[in-house]
C-alpha cells in the first residue's frame, strides 16, 4: 500500500523520521530557558516555593515519624506495615493514573502544541512520548515530594540500611511509569470511543472514584469493635485486604519496601525488577496505541461545537437582584455572569457537588459511624474535624475556582474597562459571589453535622461564626491575592492555579485556617477534655475550668478568630484593589 | 504589487496537482460543514480562498493539513494522502492563530524545526540566514518568543514554516496583527514561492489582497464552493464588472444553495485560465 502510494505521488523526498531527538531538544531548551528566567527573574518565587516544598516535606516526615512509631507499639507490625504501604500505594497509583489521564486527554487531544506538531514530521508515538514525559515529571515530582518523607522515616524507624535509603528514588521513578503508562493509554482509548465529552469523561471519573473512596471510608468507618484497640485493628485489616491482592503493582511497591528495609535485598530488588519490568511493558503498550489511534482520537476530538441552544433568561439576574440588593446594578450583572458561566461548567459544579455531597452525606449519618459520640471531648473533636474537612475543602476550591478568575477577567480587560463600573467593583462583586456560594454550602454542612452530633446551640452559634468568619477570610484571600497575582497568558484555569500565585493563595489559606480554627477549638478542647474523666488519651491535655471560665476564653478565642478574619479580609482586599488601579493591561 | 506583475507571471497551467479534494464532506453530528468539495490548486499557483465566516474555510483546511478526517471524500497532497508522513513533508501550514513555545528564543524555535525536518546543519544554517533576512527578525531573534508582538510572532511563524523548503504552503488569515510592512513582507513571499513552483493556498477576507494576488479565487458558502476561477472568468461568467467584494457580496448575501436559480454549481467547473 505504502509502495503505490509513493508512485502514485510526487517525486518527493522521502520524509526523513526525524526520531525522537528534536523533541529531546525542545524539552532541555525549554527546561534550560524557564530555570534561567526564574533564577534572573523571579529569585523571590523561586525561593518562596522551594521553602514551601520544604515546610511541606519535613511535616510529612515528622508526621510519618510519630506515625511508625505508633505502629510499632502493636504487634504484626510487619503485617500492619505491609497493609498501610498497600493502601498508601494503591492511593498513589490510582491518583497518578487519572492525573496522568487528564493530562494527556487535555494536552494531546486539546492542546495548541499538538495541533502543531501533528503537522509536522513527528510520529505520533513521539508526540505521545513527548507530552507522556511532562506529565511524567510533574507526577514524578509530587510522588518525591509525598512519597520520600514516608519512606525515610520508615526506613529510620525500622533502622534499614544504606541501601534501603539508596533504593527509594530508583523504586519511586520505576513506580511512576506504570499508572501514568496505564492512565495514558485509557485516555487515548476513551478519546476514541468518546469524543468531544470530555467534561462527561471528567464527571463519570470523579463519580466512580468517590464510589469507590466512599465506599472504603465507609467500610472503614464501621469495622466492629472499640477504635485503636487489636480486635478493632484485626477486623480493619480485614476490611483492607483487597489492596493486598498479589497482582497490584501497590503490594510489590509494599513488598520492595518492607523487604529492603528489612536488610533482604535480593527479594526487594526482585520486586523492584517487576515493577520496571511491568512499567516498561505498559510503556510499549501505550506507544502502540499512540501510534496506532493518536491521529484518528484528535481528528475525532476535534472540531466539534456545542450546538445547544440556550433560551434567554433572566432567572439567574432575578435570584442575583434578590441576594444582593445592597449592590449596584453593573455589580450585580457582574455576579449573574460569573454565577451563568459557574452553571454552564460542569468541571467546576461537578466537583463542587461531588465533594460537598459526600460529605453531607457523611455528616447526616455520622451517628452510624462512631460509638464514641456520646462522650463530650469525642462529640467536640468530631465537630472540629467536621468544621475543619469543610474549611480546607473549601480552601481547594476557592483556590482551584476563586483565585484564577481575576486573570481570565484580566484577558478581557479591554471590554472592562469601558464598562460603567469601577475596577474596584470588578473585585467586591468577585468576592460577593465567592462568599455567598461559600456561606450557603459550608454554614448548611456545618448545620447537619452539629445538629447530628446533638451539640446545643450556644456551640452551634459558635461554629456558624466561625465558619462566616472562613467563608469570607478564603474568599477575600483568593479574589485579593488572583488581582495581585495574576497569569493573563494562561487561559486554563487550572495552570493558574497550580501556578506560583494559586501556590501562595493555598499556603496563606491553610495558615489563616490553622489561626483562625485553632483559637476556637483550643479552649474548647480543653474544656471538654477536662470534663470527660473516661478520656485517658488527653489526660495531659485537660483543664478543670467552670462553665463561665470557659465561656470567657472561648468568647476570646471566638474574638480573635474574629479579628484574624477582619485582617484576611481587609488586608488581601487592600492589597488586590491597590493591584487591580495600578494595573495596566 | 498588482494582479499583472503577479499572478499573470505564474503559469501554472500543466504543473503537477499537489492539492486535490475529491468529493470531500465533513459533518459535525447534523451540521454539514464541507459539503462535496472538489478542488484542485496545481505547484505554482496561488489560490485564494474566500468565504464569510462559518463558511467551512477552515475546516478544508484542517482536514488539508491531516488535522481532521473527512466524513467521505479523499484529500491528497502531492498525491499521498492528507495526514500521511509524506505529505507532512511537502506541507507548510500556519494557522490563524500561530504556537510558539513562549520559553524558546526565535533562533531556537527555528533550530528545532530544522532538526524536525532532518535538515542538515549547514543546510539548516543557510536556509535560517536567508530567512531571517527576508522576514527582517534578526533585531529580536534572540529574545524569548513570550516577548514578542503578535506581528513578530507571525513573521518567525512564516519564516519556520519555509524553513524545510515546503511544495505546498496553506495559510489561515495570513494577515492577522501584521503591520503594512509586515504585511507587504508577506505578499511578496507569497508571490516569491509560487513563482518557486510552490503551491499556496490562502484563507483570507481581505479581499483586495486576494484580487491584487491570486491566481484563481474559489468562494465557499454554507460549505460549498459556489465558485472558483480567475477574478476575469468569475466576472465574464456573472456578467459582474463590479470589485470582487461586489462579486463577493452578491454570490454570498443571497441563499444560493435554497435558490436553484442560483445554484453555485454554475460555476464550479471554472479551472484556471
Amino acid at each position: 500500500m505504502k509502495r503505490s502510494r509513493q508512485s502514485e505521488g510526487l517525486n518527493a523526498k522521502s520524509p526523513a523520521d526525524p526520531g525522537g531527538t528534536p523533541l529531546r531538544y525542545l524539552r532541555r531548551r525549554l527546561l534550560k530557558n524557564t530555570l534561567s528566567d526564574l533564577w534572573n527573574n523571579s529569585r523571590l518565587r523561586l525561593g518562596v516555593a522551594a521553602f514551601c516544598c520544604f515546610v511541606f516535606w519535613a511535616g510529612m516526615f515528622v508526621l510519618f515519624l510519630g506515625g511508625f512509631a505508633f505502629v510499632e507499639q502493636f504487634k504484626l507490625t510487619a503485617e500492619i506495615y505491609e497493609y498501610l504501604f498497600s493502601l498508601f500505594f494503591l492511593t498513589l497509583f490510582v491518583m497518578l493514573g487519572v492525573s496522568t489521564g487528564i493530562i494527556i486527554y487535555a494536552g494531546v487531544l486539546y492542546g495548541r502544541e499538538s495541533a502543531w506538531l501533528l503537522t509536522q514530521p513527528v510520529r505520533e508515538d513521539h508526540l505521545f512520548a513527548h507530552k507522556f514525559a511532562e506529565s511524567v515529571v510533574f507526577a514524578g515530582w509530587g510522588v518525591l515530594l509525598l512519597g520520600s518523607p514516608v519512606l525515610v522515616a520508615y526506613g529510620l524507624v525500622v533502622k534499614a540500611g544504606g541501601l534501603y535509603f539508596l533504593a527509594i528514588v530508583p523504586l519511586l521513578a520505576a513506580f511512576v511509569g506504570l499508572p501514568g503508562a496505564l492512565g495514558a493509554t485509557a485516555a487515548l482509548i476513551i478519546g476514541y470511543l468518546m469524543p468531544r465529552r470530555p467534561k462527561t469523561v471528567l464527571a463519570c471519573v470523579s463519580v466512580v472514584l468517590m464510589y469507590f473512596i466512599g465506599r472504603f471510608v465507609w467500610d472503614a468507618f464501621r469495622t466492629p469493635g472499640t477504635a485503636l484497640t487489636p480486635d478493632w485493628m484485626d477486623n480493619l485489616l480485614g476490611r483492607l485486604s483487597f489492596s493486598r491482592h498479589p497482582l497490584l503493582p501497590s503490594r510489590w511497591m509494599a513488598r520492595a519496601v518492607i523487604d529492603m528495609a528489612a536488610g533482604q535485598t535480593s527479594t526487594g530488588l526482585a520486586y523492584i525488577g517487576t515493577i520496571a519490568a511491568n512499567a516498561a511493558m505498559a510503556w510499549l503498550c501505550a506507544t502502540w496505541v499512540a501510534r496506532t489511534i493518536l491521529r484518528a482520537t484528535f481528528c475525532r476530538a476535534q472540531g466539534e461545537r456545542s450546538g445547544r441552544k440556550r433560551r434567554p433568561s433572566d432567572r439567574i439576574e432575578r435570584i442575583v437582584e434578590m441576594g444582593f440588593p445592597y449592590m449596584s446594578r453593573p455589580v450585580r450583572l457582574i455576579i449573574a455572569k460569573d454565577a451563568r458561566c459557574f452553571i454552564r461548567d460542569p468541571a467546576q459544579w461537578s466537583q463542587f457537588f461531588i465533594f460537598f455531597g459526600l460529605l453531607a452525606a457523611y455528616f447526616a449519618n455520622i451517628r452510624r459511624f462512631s460509638t464514641n459520640l456520646e462522650s463530650p471531648v469525642w462529640r467536640n473533636l468530631v465537630s472540629f474535624l467536621n468544621l475543619s474537612v469543610t474549611a480546607l475543602l473549601l480552601a481547594t476550591f476557592t483556590s482551584r475556582f476563586i483565585f484564577p478568575m481575576m486573570s481570565l477577567e484580566g484577558r478581557n480587560a479591554w471590554m472592562l474597562n469601558l464598562l460603567p463600573l469601577k475596577r474596584s467593583q470588578i473585585l467586591w462583586g468577585k468576592f460577593a459571589f465567592s462568599a455567598s456560594l461559600a456561606l450557603l454550602a459550608c454554614e448548611s454542612l456545618l448545620l447537619i453535622s452539629d445538629i447530628q452530633l446533638g451539640l446545643d446551640s450556644g456551640l452551634i452559634a459558635v461554629h456558624a461564626t466561625l465558619m462566616a468568619v472562613l467563608c469570607l477570610g478564603l474568599s477575600a484571600i483568593s479574589v485579593g491575592l488572583g488581582a495581585r497575582l495574576p497569569n493573563y497568558r494562561e487561559s486554563d484555569p487550572s495552570k493558574i492555579a497550580a501556578g506560583f500565585g494559586g501556590t501562595l493563595n493555598l499556603v496563606v489559606s491553610l495558615l489563616f485556617l490553622l489561626v483562625a480554627i485553632g483559637a476556637v477549638a483550643l479552649p474548647c478542647h480543653l474544656y471538654f477534655a477536662g470534663l470527660d474523666t473516661r478520656a485517658e488519651g488527653f489526660r495531659r491535655m485537660t483543664t478543670s475550668w467552670t462553665a463561665d471560665q470557659f465561656r470567657a476564653r472561648l468568647a476570646i478565642g471566638l474574638g480573635l478568630s474574629v479579628a484574624v478574619g477582619i485582617a484576611a479580609v481587609a488586608v488581601p482586599i487592600r492589597i488586590g484593589l491597590n493591584a487591580l488601579e495600578e494595573q495596566e493591561f | 504589487m498588482t494582479a499583472d506583475d503577479s499572478a499573470s507571471a505564474r503559469r501554472p497551467g500543466s504543473a503537477a496537482e499537489m492539492i486535490r479534494f475529491a468529493g470531500v464532506t465533513r459533518r459535525f453530528g447534523p451540521k454539514t460543514a464541507v459539503d462535496g468539495l472538489d478542488l484542485t490548486v496545481r505547484a505554482g499557483e496561488l489560490f485564494a480562498f474566500l468565504g464569510p465566516n462559518g463558511a467551512g474555510k477552515t475546516t478544508s483546511i484542517k482536514m488539508l493539513c491531516g488535522l481532521l478526517k473527512p466524513t467521505s471524500g479523499t484529500i491528497t497532497l502531492g498525491g499521498f494522502p492528507a495526514g500521511s508522513a509524506e505529505a507532512r513533508a511537502m506541507l507548510a501550514y500556519v494557522p490563524d492563530q500561530p504556537f510558539l513555545y513562549d520559553k524558546l528564543t526565535g533562533r531556537e524555535f527555528l533550530s528545532f524545526v530544522t532538526r524536525m525536518y532532518g535538515m542538515d546543519a549547514d543546510r539548516a544554517a543557510a536556509r535560517t540566514h536567508e530567512l531571517v533576512r527576508m522576514f527582517e527578525i534578526e533585531g529580536f531573534l534572540d529574545e524569548l518568543c513570550e516577548g514578542y508582538s503578535q506581528g513578530m510572532k507571525q513573521r518567525l511563524v512564516f519564516a519556520s514554516a519555509l524553513v524545510h523548503e515546503p511544495k505546498v504552503l496553506v495559510v489561515d488569515e495570513p494577515f492577522v496583527g501584521l503591520d503594512p510592512r509586515s504585511a507587504r513582507i508577506v505578499k511578496r513571499m507569497f508571490v516569491e514561492q509560487a513563482r518557486a513552483g510552490v503551491a499556496v493556498l490562502m484563507s483570507i477576507h481581505l479581499l483586495s489582497i486576494a484580487e491584487d494576488l491570486a491566481d484563481r479565487i474559489g468562494i465557499i458558502h454554507k460549505g460549498r464552493l459556489i465558485a472558483d476561477g480567475n477574478l476575469a472568468g468569475l466576472r465574464e461568467t456573472l456578467s459582474h464588472t463590479g470589485s470582487l467584494e461586489d462579486l463577493f457580496l452578491q454570490l454570498t448575501d443571497g441563499d444560493p444553495a435554497a435558490d436553484p436559480e442560483k445554484a453555485p454549481e454554475t460555476f464550479e467547473e471554472q479551472g484556471p485560465p
